[in-house]
């Protein structure tokens, strides 16, 4: 991969890449490090790149694992350190205040538990969608994210000291 | 009055960065212009992209990534110079230290000893005890093919060879000695020996100096050779 490759993607995805890491790691400098792990993979990996059919989900899967490698290293703190301030999609409020959860949540998940949350609370795929993306049928996309649902209500609970 | 569906945040994405098919975009760009809250959406990602671009413009944003490519490839170069060094390390160690086949123990490997007494023949334990008359027929298990040198000492010193020359070549698995030794009157103690790719006189230089030890009853034999003693009643 060239360096005219690598400065024509960060011009195209840079920004997003960067608020996905944003929202994934809430921390602002940590985020524009993930992003410079996504570019070395890019780097390194450029003709999977090349290939990808759309490069935008492949650069988000690249700092999905790259965020959440650097969460899985981060030493246990209190919470967040910067508020991330992000516009809102529409219609996905419930989802976005989910997401913040789950983002919390998914340190203690399987892989398989942790892709279909990031599509379903960060990307807000269907779970159509979700099935078609990841070839896992609909039951277990709808088993797990139930379960998901599970502990994100416990979890909920916790923090504003309800009973689920 | 039913929610409008409005396009994911990951469609959107797509959309303002030109990642989609054009029919998917078609419809989408259809969705946005007549959409307020979409439109706003969007033009919240254009703006960011603009600021993002305006403050680390392309030229700034490679330069770091050129900064950590440098390092990674010194790390990289590190880490291979490493395992270059470990690698060579390791194979000079492999093949000057244990290269002395005397060092090598098998897997497995033992003595036992057939006594015959008469008609009787039975597999010594460490409980019996031989005397003169006494026809021993030696079996060795060995883990691989071997070279060895196989003797009896006993503890006035006497190093009598087991087959002819003292070295005999066995296959692996459970290997009889082509002869067996007889017991000599007076009966003497003694160890049997088969001691893997040793020259017999540089066997017998070692053994004569563990004598005293031998004699003391605080033997020690080499750690690579096998060893099985024998008492007498």
């Amino acid at each position: 991969m060239t360096e005219d490759d690598l400065a024509d993607a960060y011009r195209r995805f840079g920004t997003m890449v960067l608020r996905r890491c944003r929202r994934i790691l809430r921390d602002d400098a940590e985020a524009e490090d993930a992003l410079q792990d996504v570019f070395m993979k890019l780097w390194k990996y450029g003709r999977a790149y090349a290939e990808a059919q759309s490069k935008l989900l492949w650069l988000y899967r690249v700092a999905d694992r790259c965020c959440f490698d650097r969460l899985a290293r981060r030493p246990p703190r209190a919470d967040a350190t910067t508020p991330v301030v992000e516009a809102e999609a529409p219609g996905g409020a419930q989802r976005v205040d989910d997401s913040d959860l789950v983002v919390k949540l998914l340190g203690g998940v399987d892989d398989r538990m942790r892709q279909i949350a990031v599509l379903y609370y960060i990307d807000e795929m269907s779970q159509e969608e979700i099935a078609s993306e990841t070839g896992w049928s609909r039951q277990t996309i709808n088993k797990r994210l139930g379960r998901l649902r599970d502990e994100l209500a416990a979890a909920r609970a916790r923090l504003v000291g309800e009973t689920p | 009055m039913t929610e409008p569906h409005h396009p994911s945040r990951l469609e959107l994405e797509r959309l303002v960065t030109d990642d989609l098919r054009a029919a998917a975009r078609d419809t989408l760009d259809e969705h946005v212009s007549s959409c307020a809250p979409c439109g706003a959406y969007m033009a919240e990602l254009r703006a960011a992209h603009a600021e993002r671009l305006a403050r680390v413009p392309p030229s700034v944003f490679l330069d770091r990534h050129r900064q950590r490519r440098r390092r990674w490839l010194h790390r990289a170069i590190l880490g291979w110079t490493g395992g270059v060094v470990t690698a060579v390390a390791a194979t000079v160690l492999l093949f000057r230290l244990p290269h002395r086949a005397d060092q090598i123990r098998f897997k497995g490997a033992g003595i036992s000893v057939y006594r015959k007494r008469g008609d009787q023949v039975q597999v010594m334990t460490a409980s019996d005890r031989v005397r003169s008359g006494d026809a021993l027929r030696v079996v060795l298990t060995l883990g691989g093919p071997a070279r060895l040198w196989v003797a009896a000492v006993d503890a006035s010193g006497r190093i009598d060879p087991l087959v002819p020359g003292g070295l005999i070549e066995l296959a692996a698995g459970e290997q009889p000695l082509p002869e067996s030794a007889v017991v000599e009157s007076p009966c003497v103690d003694m160890w049997l020996i088969a001691w893997p790719a040793v020259l017999p006189a540089e066997a017998e230089v070692s053994l004569r100096r563990m004598l005293p030890s031998l004699r003391g009853g605080a033997a020690s034999f080499p750690t690579s050779a096998l060893v099985q003693s024998v008492r007498c009643e």
